[in-house]
């Protein structure tokens, strides 16, 4: 496969294209299946490249769950991507076309969260994490740069199952390499530290990484990619070592990434916890102005950093 | 088997299918009842290809029950056709039974897919025909809807898709019972004729059938499986065919049989 340099700025929906491109001039099984967002998911090169093997169900997302369930009924390993924000419509054809029938569907929810920022509230994709992590033996992925999304692509196309794999708008710095290890289900620890443990995933594990430099808290950053199955052990370890918790996520505080860590240590190890991530819809305006706004930027991370380190 | 034959075929069906829903206190006999002869040519004098002995045969046509609750008839035609132990036919509805109330794929061989959730198999049908086609297989799909289901949108995605693929190997079948749940369809949604037209703006050649008649019914499967794009076939039938109560009747759409209707049930059928 081939990597990005390290710092170099790409978004992980156009690491996710290229990736596809790749595997699929290995694996003759693979297809791709949009609801006429495949530029925006960079499935249109795929198209380019495959004209037999990519399918546009128009605006469709319904059909296009159903047509990647036909796919796989034959063994065919399809991948339907659409906006995140649109695939709310097509749950129930994920539950029951897909999902009962325990069929091989990887289904991509690109612009994750309020990354199409300037789309306004309609594009916002704020509830497909808890909409998916509801259901069984759905796997439910984040990267949190390109060169993981390369990985995450490629643990994918050799899982057989349901997955959901949720990507962003917004170009993300490259911060792991080739030899970072990726495992679907188990998080990377990628700052070790003992005063508080911030549980991140997608743009916001790059983000936490710049705050440790600047602020004088020694923070423990975990990188969940999968928020299913979320890696409970990694979680609890790092609980006991630094006894609070936060959790940061572009999505809403209720059902995702916060929510699938409280049940963790609710579980387990309780120690005080702040989630960070969106509480109601949010606005139009540029991504910077959006992510203030609904308390998901640099200074509300900061915040909820100092505010559980207090509740120890 | 000559039509004679098909007829007594299909009583079995009906019979075993009523003694399924009796024993279950619970179910869908209306539309089990009206679709009853079109799944009896299905599977006794077979267009389809299929090996009951062999229900994954990867060289089979796919049949996709779309309209899940007509599923007790799904499961007597099967067994009867040598898919499942006639002994064993029985517990529809039961804890820890095969007989779903609802069409679970792994539970029961022929089942294709779960269904139940309205409106799904027809895309799941015209994602198969295209895999199908990339496999380079001559294998045909056929769906079978309801009248009620043409109500979800997702099958006129669907419709859209296929045309656009100009899918010669889907075949839908409507069992058009005009009944529904809430009421008879013309009631629920009278727009939803004329439907032939709409299927034919939508690109579907279509042909409309009596769907208790042996010969239309086998006649229009063979012109589904030469058209040279998708193909719908529209079959008139009556809600609770067969048996006296229920014939026309949309309150049985779901329901159970008292002692008396199961015993008049059984009457109407020749036993």
């Amino acid at each position: 496969m081939k990597y990005y340099k390290v710092r170099e700025k790409v978004a992980i929906r156009q690491a996710f294209g290229e990736a596809l491109i790749e595997l699929a001039g290995r694996d003759k099984k693979i297809v791709a299946i949009s609801a006429d967002l495949g530029g925006s998911l960079t499935l249109d090169e795929f198209g380019a490249k495959y004209p037999d093997r990519y399918y546009n169900t128009g605006v469709a997302e319904q059909d296009m769950i159903g047509v990647a369930a036909g796919f796989a009924l034959r063994g065919y390993k399809p991948f339907a991507g659409t906006f995140g924000s649109f695939l709310g419509r097509a749950m129930d054809h994920v539950r029951q076309s897909v999902c009962h029938n325990k069929l091989n569907v990887k289904i991509v929810g690109s612009h994750g969260g309020i990354s199409n920022a300037q789309d306004g509230p309609s594009a916002h994709a704020l509830e497909d994490f808890a909409m998916f992590r509801a259901l069984p033996n759905m796997l439910v992925i984040m990267p949190s740069d390109p060169n993981q999304t390369i990985k995450a692509v490629e643990a994918l196309v050799k899982h057989n199952g349901p997955a959901y794999l949720r990507l962003y708008r917004e170009p993300l710095p490259v911060f792991t390499t080739e030899e970072t290890p990726f495992t679907i289900g188990k998080a990377n620890i990628m700052r070790e530290g003992c005063e508080v443990t911030v549980v991140a995933c997608g743009p916001h594990v790059g983000l936490a990484l710049e705050i440790a430099k600047e602020i004088n808290i020694d923070i423990e950053i975990i990188d969940s990619h999968s928020l299913n199955p979320i890696d409970s052990q990694t979680i609890i370890e790092s609980a006991k070592k630094t006894k609070a918790v936060i959790t940061v996520e572009d999505h809403s505080v209720n059902g995702g990434l916060g929510s699938a860590v409280a049940e963790v240590l609710v579980e387990n190890y309780p120690v005080p916890m702040e989630r960070v991530g969106l509480h109601s819809f949010a606005t139009t305006g540029s991504y910077e102005e959006v992510a203030n706004y609904v308390g998901i930027g640099r200074k509300d991370i900061i915040k909820a950093i100092r505010k559980v380190l207090q509740r120890k | 088997m000559n039509n004679a034959e098909l007829i007594n075929q299909a009583r079995e069906i009906r019979i075993e299918t009523i003694k399924l829903l009796y024993e279950a206190q619970s179910g869908h006999p209306g539309s089990s009842l009206s679709m009853a002869d079109i799944l009896t040519a299905l599977y006794f004098r077979p267009v389809l290809k299929f090996d009951p002995k062999r229900p994954e045969w990867t060289e089979r046509d796919y049949f996709l029950l779309s309209v899940g609750h007509a599923v007790p008839v799904m499961y007597t035609a099967l067994t009867l056709a040598g898919y499942y132990p006639k002994s064993k036919l029985k517990g529809l509805r039961k804890f820890g039974s095969d007989l779903h109330g609802h069409p679970k794929r792994g539970t029961f061989p022929g089942i294709e897919i779960s269904a139940g959730s309205l409106g799904q198999g027809l895309s799941v049908g015209v994602g198969l025909g295209l895999a199908l086609k990339l496999d380079k297989k001559t294998s045909q799909v056929v769906v079978m809807t309801s009248d009620g289901e043409q109500e979800e949108g997702s099958t006129w995605e669907a419709l859209m898709f296929a045309t656009k693929h100009k899918l010669d190997n889907i075949i839908t079948i409507i069992d058009k019972n005009e009944s529904q749940i809430n009421g008879p369809t013309r009631q629920v949604m009278p727009s939803l004729d004329p439907l032939k037209e709409k299927y034919e703006a939508f690109g579907w050649e279509v042909v409309e059938i009596d769907g208790h008649d042996f010969d239309q019914i086998i006649g229009a499967l063979k012109q589904g499986y030469a058209a040279r794009g998708p193909f719908a076939i529209i079959a008139n039938t009556v809600m609770g065919k067969g048996v006296s109560f229920m014939e026309g009747d949309y309150k049985w759409h779901h329901g159970k049989l008292t002692d008396e209707q199961y015993q008049q049930a059984l009457k109407d059928l020749n036993i």
